[in-house]
């Protein structure tokens, strides 16, 4: 697995889908112009990439690091993907609470579940040669 | 509403593997309810073959199909629009503000739950290994301790458990002598000595079951000359549950003073899975029972009771309690707990109506009637048996 392209591709469909929800999520919210809406979206798409990056190196990375002498991707996923979802839905459920469930805390913290969880799915997907190799295994 | 998500999430644990254990069925349920989605499209990427992918999945052909034709539509339309007057008022006229993109991600997220719900999916590590691991403790063959060292570790645990054992024995004597001389005492020395023993007791009760586990977690259990050391733990475990009657008795005594609040009930609730940790405990040690077991079953036993505390009508019973049996009555304690009790407070005043201040009886008579008008107000999914006592 080639971790830099992965990261950076990753960071990229991770960016590309928090922005799209973002500003869906705005247009239905806020009364916006459709030019607003287009700064809106590719104004998120630059910050949620250098978070996404971010986040995929502090937050999956280190899972990939531990077991990728021992294990495959698939594996990987299987082992760390549970907890990792269920720390990360405390903390936005947490941070929803806390923010006495305001609208857009809901709206922003959903949106950093579903894109962290769906980061991981893309991250960890077996690329084709790999899914080659274990065919012929 | 804890006890309801709570009971969803075991629910749904139960129907993946009804064998794990109750707080593995939890996590089951949780991973179930927030995760299900990815992991299937995980699990989807990995089970197809590359030629069934390509089949099955052609982001190509479906742009192709939708986005090539809708892109040029919307262009002709445009051109069409300010070529033909007629053409454009008719476009015009088509209204989509009956989409509300709220409801439309509202029904998503539901959509996106309910998926979960209905394909449940496993923590399969967690899962596998927790239904591996039985409930006896098994003798550790490779890692055995010495013979020399078991006798050491014997000797230890009987030296302090006699220790132990004449501390507590010592302690309630003078605990019973102080619950002799209660009565004498006011209140705030009897909240005082309530609080701050059960503070104290769920710091020793700890200590005491850690102890029991540190000693057997192993061999121990096996040694035969580990009878005394049995007779000695099963001793203090007695001692600690007569400890927690005694409790039991000063926070009774307080209660029938000055009435329950939700925090004495709280008091009672932690006594009694206190009882249930010691037992499980004399259980683990007497039937040679590992770690596990007294996980399992506290765990099982506890979510037991929150059920069945979750059927009791708290607010009614502290209301009824309060006003008939305890010495002294809180009324602004009761005022402020839910809208249960306005009929029962109602009735206090109207058989004492010279028993409260005229600012607590005004409080109780607003209670009232901000509780009727919110009935009447109900819709008809809303009506309770309160709604029948209005008529």
């Amino acid at each position: 697995m080639n971790i830099i392209l992965n990261t950076i591709t990753t960071a990229a469909k991770a960016a590309l889908l928090s922005s799209g929800l973002l500003t869906l999520a705005f247009s239905s919210t806020q009364d916006l112009y459709n030019y607003d809406l287009v700064m809106i979206f590719f104004i998120s798409l630059l910050i949620t990439f250098f978070i996404s990056i971010g986040m995929i190196i502090f937050t999956v990375l280190p899972f990939y690091y531990i077991e990728y002498e021992r294990s495959n991707t698939r594996m990987m996923f299987k082992k760390f993907f549970p907890y990792y979802t269920i720390v990360c839905f405390s903390c936005c459920l947490f941070i929803i609470i806390t923010q006495n469930f305001e609208e857009i805390s809901i709206l922003l913290f959903s949106i950093a579940y579903v894109t962290a969880a769906q980061s991981w799915v893309w991250f960890f997907k077996p690329k084709k040669n790999e899914l080659n190799n274990e065919k012929t295994k | 509403m804890i006890t309801s998500v709570l009971s969803l999430f075991i629910l749904l644990g139960t129907i993946l593997e009804s064998e794990s254990s109750i707080y593995i069925q939890f996590f089951n349920g949780v991973y179930t309810t927030i995760a299900s989605f990815f992991a299937r499209k995980f699990e989807q990427f990995n089970e197809e073959t590359i030629s069934v992918k390509k089949k099955s999945i052609n982001y190509m052909y479906w742009f192709k199909m939708i986005g090539i034709p809708l892109f040029t539509l919307t262009i002709f339309i445009i051109l069409y629009q300010s070529a033909n007057p007629y053409f454009n008022e008719i476009i015009q006229k088509i209204d989509l503000s009956f989409i509300n993109l709220q409801w439309v991600l509202f029904t998503v997220f539901g959509y996106f739950l309910m998926n979960n719900i209905t394909n449940p999916i496993e923590i399969e590590p967690l899962t596998t290994t927790d239904l591996k691991i039985s409930n006896k403790l098994v003798k550790n063959e490779t890692n055995s301790q010495s013979e020399e060292s078991l006798i050491q570790e014997n000797q230890l645990g009987v030296v302090l458990f006699v220790v132990l054992n004449s501390l507590i024995i010592f302690f309630l004597i003078t605990d019973v002598f102080f619950i002799s001389k209660i009565t004498d005492l006011q209140a705030s020395d009897l909240s005082k000595t309530v609080h701050e023993g059960v503070y104290a007791l769920i710091v020793s009760f700890v200590f005491a079951i850690s102890i029991i586990l540190y000693f057997f977690r192993g061999n121990l259990n096996f040694f035969s000359k580990n009878r005394n050391l049995k007779l000695l733990t099963f001793a203090w475990i007695t001692l600690n549950i007569f400890l927690i009657f005694i409790t039991y008795y000063k926070n009774y005594l307080y209660v029938t003073h000055y009435g329950f609040t939700y925090k004495r009930i709280g008091v009672f609730m932690y006594l009694g899975l206190s009882i249930i940790g010691l037992v499980t405990t004399f259980i683990k040690v007497n039937k040679v029972y590992n770690l596990w077991y007294l996980f399992r079953k506290n765990f099982q036993i506890a979510y037991l009771l929150l059920i069945l505390s979750t059927s009791i009508n708290w607010d009614v019973l502290i209301t009824k309690y309060n006003t008939t049996i305890a010495k002294t009555t809180d009324i602004n304690y009761l005022i402020q707990l839910s809208d249960n009790n306005t009929f029962l407070l109602k009735k206090h005043v109207e058989l004492y109506p010279n028993k409260g201040t005229s600012e607590e009886t005004l409080n109780i008579e607003t209670k009232y009637l901000d509780y009727i008008e919110k009935l009447k107000e109900q819709d008809w999914q809303e009506l309770t048996f309160d709604n029948l006592k209005t008529y």
